[in-house]
């Protein structure tokens, strides 16, 4: 039982920090609104579990297309920018004083677990898995994405269309975060300012495996499982 | 005849022109003195205070609360017949917001300023009202505040409870249902808090101690309640006191339930202190400690506190954060109203609130405990909410 209570939190928190390296080393961008749209998320899921992916896309295009052509400093703040006009959003459009998301209990291995939490986890775990396979199989794909990650100039010499590829990254890792976020704030108090929590703690974790180069992307779970290990 | 009749009218004329001019004179003098003595009634002062709300930041939803009660404040102080003005600026979560606003506060010539919501805010602010020779009133913070006045900050005065009551209210809940033993579980982010409230438990209850956990702040540890949770499941204890009155308390109490944990939990109130809440999540055996409930009326106000809060605001009324900052705005409003030094009506005299009828010991301390102004205790069990005590 405590080994699925800390591998769920240790798959999504892979997961968002996946999503933060891959903006950072796709999209040139330290994406900040990240916590912002996971938030997004939970605030979405009350309508309908499916509004929570296709917000967060919008939200990535949207990035994509206001940050076009700038920096990595101006595009991150940017982003910042972003974080704040959603948080503010959210507390304007939700003055109350508190907002529970409901969730399901389910029995699994004798033992009792929040649907949406278990949910979480598949999604993660489909995510990090997709990506594991497209980073193992050595395909053109993610030839060009290193070839974009090292140098934009000589991707575009290449052919590589990069707006393209950073349209895919952010508008991916948005729509996959928002996704997590309505799936795991589930049972939850949520407030404007709780996506943030999380973003830390997979900012922490995609430092740690940026540290690896090359290998970063596959370690991103090891690292998150080894981090939330230690503080479990 | 006839010459005496013409002396007669001339006579008779004479003295009604003298009449006249007498009743003229008198007419313009009584004028003259009575717009010289009449003073017009004129409205009665404006009394405009400041409150300090949490409208942004980590404590934002405990500020939306904040602000609907002391607008509600208003409203009821005018109809009980005090011009008052409450004029919200937002503190944020951190002390330098707040103390920014509150010297914002002082600068539209605020009477008095209540508010902040978070310890460290209550004690910068103090010290600012004792330099800009404000009165500050703490409605929810409980920070030493008291060792400020003994070391001559006369300007601040507190209507919410000290960690004294905070702890004497558990030991009670203790001591009223009979608990064999009990399990401390504190909050990091509020260590000072949460330190004095276990301090006074440990001294004054006689049950049996099994324990003390600390759970880390999300930011730190996003899942630690969980594990807090999970390990605390498997302990044999009555009672869990749990220090965390922010929305982590909810997650705790719902991952507690889930791996099979059993002790009646006692919040320090906040987000399990909501009746909507409560009946939302129906995880019966969660208690919490209240300034005041609806179902225990302790004055006029009681009532019309709960029931104007939910026919203006459409949600059920807070009952702590929510209600002292109604009470501090009414109790400031009644003083100020006295006219003269506003410290002295504040130390000498009897304030009505929602909670109670509040006077301040020497150290400015709202008498919490008192006859007159009781905490309250409630428990959810079986889809509703039970008073204890």
């Amino acid at each position: 039982m405590t080994v699925t209570i800390y591998l769920f939190p240790a798959f999504i928190y892979a997961s968002l920090a996946l999503c933060v390296l891959l903006s950072y080393r796709g999209a040139k961008i330290v994406n900040l609104s990240l916590g912002s749209v996971f938030t997004l998320g939970g605030y979405s899921s009350m309508f309908s579990p499916l509004a929570s992916p296709a917000v967060g896309a919008l939200i990535g295009l949207l990035l994509h297309v206001c940050t076009k052509g700038m920096d990595t400093g101006r595009a991150t703040l940017f982003s910042l920018g972003l974080a704040i006009a959603i948080e503010e959003a959210l507390r304007i459009s939700f003055r109350v004083e508190y907002v529970l998301l409901r969730s399901h209990i389910i029995h699994l291995f004798e033992s009792k677990l929040v649907l949406e939490h278990f949910l979480a986890f598949l999604v993660s775990a489909t995510f990090l898995a997709s990506f594991l396979f497209f980073e193992l199989r050595g395909s053109l794909g993610k030839l060009k994405l290193r070839v974009v990650e090292e140098d934009l100039e000589i991707a575009e010499i290449y052919g590589i269309d990069t707006e393209r590829v950073r349209a895919i990254i952010l508008v991916v890792s948005s729509a996959i975060t928002c996704c997590l976020g309505g799936l795991y704030l589930s049972g939850r108090v949520i407030s404007p300012t709780i996506g943030w929590l999380s973003l830390i703690f997979s900012c922490i974790i995609a430092t740690i495996a940026h540290a690896f180069r090359d290998k970063a992307y596959i370690l991103v779970l090891p690292v998150s499982l080894g981090l939330c290990w230690l503080t479990w | 005849m006839k010459g005496l009749r013409a002396g007669y009218e001339d006579e008779a004329a004479l003295r009604l022109t003298v009449a006249s001019v007498v009743i003229a004179v008198l007419a313009i003098i009584a004028i003259v003195v009575y717009s010289v003595l009449y003073v017009p009634p004129t409205p009665a002062r404006e009394i405009r205070i400041g409150a300090l709300i949490p409208l942004t930041g980590e404590f934002s939803s405990a500020g939306v609360v904040m602000e609907n009660a002391a607008r509600l404040a208003e409203r009821h102080a005018r109809e009980m017949g005090y011009n008052v003005r409450v004029i919200i600026y937002d503190c944020g979560d951190k002390p330098e917001g707040a103390k920014a606003s509150f010297l914002a506060l002082v600068r539209e010539g605020v009477t008095a300023i209540v508010g902040t919501y978070s310890s460290p805010q209550a004690m910068a602010v103090a010290d600012l009202a004792n330099q800009t020779k404000t009165v500050f009133m703490a409605s929810v913070a409980a920070a030493d505040l008291e060792g400020k006045v003994r070391a001559g900050n006369k300007y601040v005065f507190r209507n919410a409870y000290n960690t004294s009551y905070w702890g004497f209210l558990a030991s009670e809940f203790l001591r009223v249902t009979n608990a064999k033993s009990y399990y401390l579980v504190g909050y990091e982010p509020l260590k000072t808090f949460n330190e004095g409230l276990f301090y006074i438990v440990k001294k004054l209850s006689a049950a049996e101690l099994k324990g003390e956990r600390w759970v880390k702040s999300p930011a730190v540890l996003p899942d630690d309640y969980k594990k807090a949770a999970r390990e605390l499941a498997k302990v044999d204890v009555e009672v869990i006191i749990l220090g965390d009155p922010g929305p982590g308390s909810v997650d705790f109490v719902r991952e507690y339930r889930m791996a099979g944990g059993k002790a009646t939990i006692y919040s320090v109130g906040g987000t399990l202190a909501l009746p909507d809440l409560l009946r939302e999540l129906n995880i019966s055996g969660i208690a919490f400690q209240a300034a005041a409930l609806e179902q225990k009326v302790k004055t006029d106000l009681t009532k019309k506190y709960f029931e104007d809060y939910r026919k203006v605001y459409g949600g059920e009324a807070n009952n702590y954060a929510g209600i002292l900052t109604y009470d501090a705005i009414l109790i400031i409003a009644q003083a100020a109203a006295k006219g003269g030094d506003l410290i002295s009506n504040l130390e000498k005299g009897t304030f009505i609130g929602a909670a109670g009828f509040y006077e301040f010991s020497e150290t400015h301390q709202a008498k919490w405990g008192s006859d007159k102004l009781r905490g309250t205790i409630g428990i959810f069990r079986d889809g509703k909410i039970e008073v204890l005590l």
